[in-house]
C-alpha cells in the first residue's frame, strides 16, 4: 500500500514559459510534471474523475513558420547582399569586414532556417483538454504537437475507460478480509 | 457510500470558446470545426461523462446494533475502511484520494511530510540544483573565480544535503548528476587554490626560474 507509485512516460513533450512539461501515468492517475530546471510542479487528474479527452489544433507552428521564415530568408538574403557587397568592395580591410558580417549574419539565418525545418517536420501543434467531473477543462501542457496528442489520445482512453468500467466497490464487506494482510500505520 | 447515477448530458462545452455543443459531434479519429470559434476539436468522452455519479453523501447513516461503526463517530455506521491504517470510517470520515479512501487522521498525516505520494504538488531538485551550482560558475569561468570560495562549497552543501531528499516524483533520484555536480564543486575550490597560491607564489616562482 506505501509502496511508490511507479510511471510510465507517456508521448509527447511542451516547453512554455513555465517549464518543460511531460505526462506521467500511473496505476490510477495521470501525472503532468512541468519542470524549471531545479523545481518541479505537478498535478494530477485521476481516472475516475476524467469525464472527456480532446484535442484542439492551435495556429502555434504557423505563426512560428512566419518568425523563422521571416527572420532565416530575411538573414540570408542581408548575408548574400554583405557578401556580394564584399566581393565588390575595392579596399580588402573592407572585404574582408563584410566577408565576416556576412558570416555572422548567414549563421543566424541558417539557425532560423533549421528551425523552421524542424518546426515543419515536427508537425501541426494542438492542445490537450482534459474535463474532469469536479472542475471542468484543463489545458495540459503537454503533448502539443498533433501527432504525439492522438497517440496519447489512444493510449490513454481505453486505459481510464477500464479504470471506470471496473470502479471501485465501497461495499465495506470486501475489504474486511482484505485489511488484515495489509500493513497498519504509515 | 450513496450513488445515484444522474441524467446524461446533452451538451459539452467547447474548450476554446464554451459554446454548448452536442456531444456526438466529437469524434475521435476526426476532426469537427466548432461552430463558435471554428477551431478543429477531436477527442472522445469516458464513461464517466455518460453516467456522472453524484457526490457521495455528507450525511452518515446511524449505527443499529451489530453493524460497523466508525472509528471517529461511534453513533455512525461505517461504509468504508481506511485504505492505510484499515480503521473504519464513514461517509462523513471518507476522504477519497484517486482510488483510495483514507480517514483523516492518514489524510492529515501525509499531508506534511509528503508521505503520500498523490499529495506532493512541488519537488525541488537537489541534484539539479548541485549540478548547475557546479557547472555555472565554472562556464563563466575567469571572470568568476574568486568566487569559487562561496560557489565550491555551495555546491557540496546542495549535494550532500539533499543526497537523501526525494528527487523527481516520476522519475526518482537522479544521483549521478549530484555526483557530478559534486565532482564540480571540488574542482571549483581546487581551482580557487591553486589560483591563491598562483598569486601568493608568483614573485618566488619568477625568482626561481
Amino acid at each position: 500500500m506505501n509502496s511508490p507509485t511507479t510511471y510510465r512516460r507517456l508521448p509527447g513533450r511542451g516547453l512554455s514559459w513555465a517549464g518543460f512539461a511531460r505526462l506521467w501515468l500511473a496505476e490510477d492517475h495521470l501525472l503532468e510534471a512541468n519542470s524549471l530546471l531545479i523545481s518541479e510542479r505537478y498535478r494530477r487528474f485521476f481516472f475516475k474523475d476524467v469525464t472527456a479527452l480532446v484535442i484542439q489544433r492551435t495556429k502555434v507552428r504557423f505563426a512560428w513558420n512566419i518568425v523563422h521564415g521571416i527572420l532565416g530568408g530575411g538573414g540570408a538574403l542581408l548575408a548574400g547582399a554583405l557578401w556580394w557587397g564584399g566581393a565588390s568592395a575595392s579596399e580588402d580591410e573592407l572585404r574582408v569586414t563584410l566577408w565576416v558580417l556576412a558570416g555572422i549574419v548567414g549563421a543566424g539565418a541558417a539557425v532560423f532556417l533549421i528551425l523552421l525545418f524542424l518546426n515543419i517536420l515536427l508537425g501541426p501543434t494542438c492542445v490537450c483538454h482534459l474535463q474532469t467531473s469536479t472542475a471542468g477543462w484543463h489545458a495540459l501542457a503537454a503533448p502539443t504537437r498533433l501527432r504525439p496528442a492522438q497517440l496519447l489520445l489512444a493510449r490513454l482512453i481505453p486505459l481510464i475507460e477500464a479504470v471506470q468500467a471496473a470502479g471501485r466497490s465501497p461495499d465495506i464487506e470486501s475489504t474486511k478480509d482484505t485489511n488484515e494482510e495489509q500493513p497498519v500505520g504509515l | 457510500m450513496t450513488v445515484s447515477a444522474a441524467s446524461a448530458p446533452t451538451s459539452f462545452a467547447c474548450p476554446a470558446c464554451g459554446r454548448a455543443l452536442a456531444p456526438e459531434s466529437l469524434g475521435r479519429e476526426n476532426e469537427t470545426a466548432c461552430p463558435g470559434c471554428r477551431v478543429l476539436l477531436n477527442g472522445g468522452f469516458l464513461p464517466a461523462f455518460w453516467s456522472p455519479e453524484k457526490a457521495s453523501s455528507t450525511m452518515a447513516d446511524h449505527a443499529f446494533d451489530g453493524d460497523a461503526v466508525c472509528f471517529f463517530h461511534p453513533e455512525n455506521r461505517a461504509t468504508l475502511s481506511c485504505d492505510r491504517c484499515g480503521r473504519f470510517v464513514c461517509t462523513v470520515c471518507d476522504m477519497p484520494l484517486g482510488t483510495r479512501h483514507l480517514c483523516p487522521t492518514c489524510l492529515s498525516s501525509g499531508l506534511g511530510a509528503e508521505k503520500l505520494p498523490e499529495l506532493v504538488v512541488r519537488r525541488f531538485h537537489w541534484s539539479n540544483a548541485t549540478f548547475l551550482a557546479g557547472l555555472v560558475p565554472l562556464v563563466i569561468g575567469l571572470v568568476c573565480w574568486p568566487f569559487f570560495i562561496i560557489t565550491g562549497p555551495l555546491t557540496i552543501f546542495c549535494g550532500l544535503f539533499g543526497w537523501k531528499r526525494p528527487g523527481s516524483l516520476p522519475r526518482g533520484r537522479r544521483r549521478w548528476l549530484a555526483v557530478l555536480g559534486l565532482v564540480l564543486g571540488f574542482i571549483q575550490l581546487g581551482i580557487w587554490i591553486a589560483a591563491l597560491l598562483a598569486i601568493t607564489h608568483a614573485a618566488a616562482w619568477r625568482d626561481a626560474f
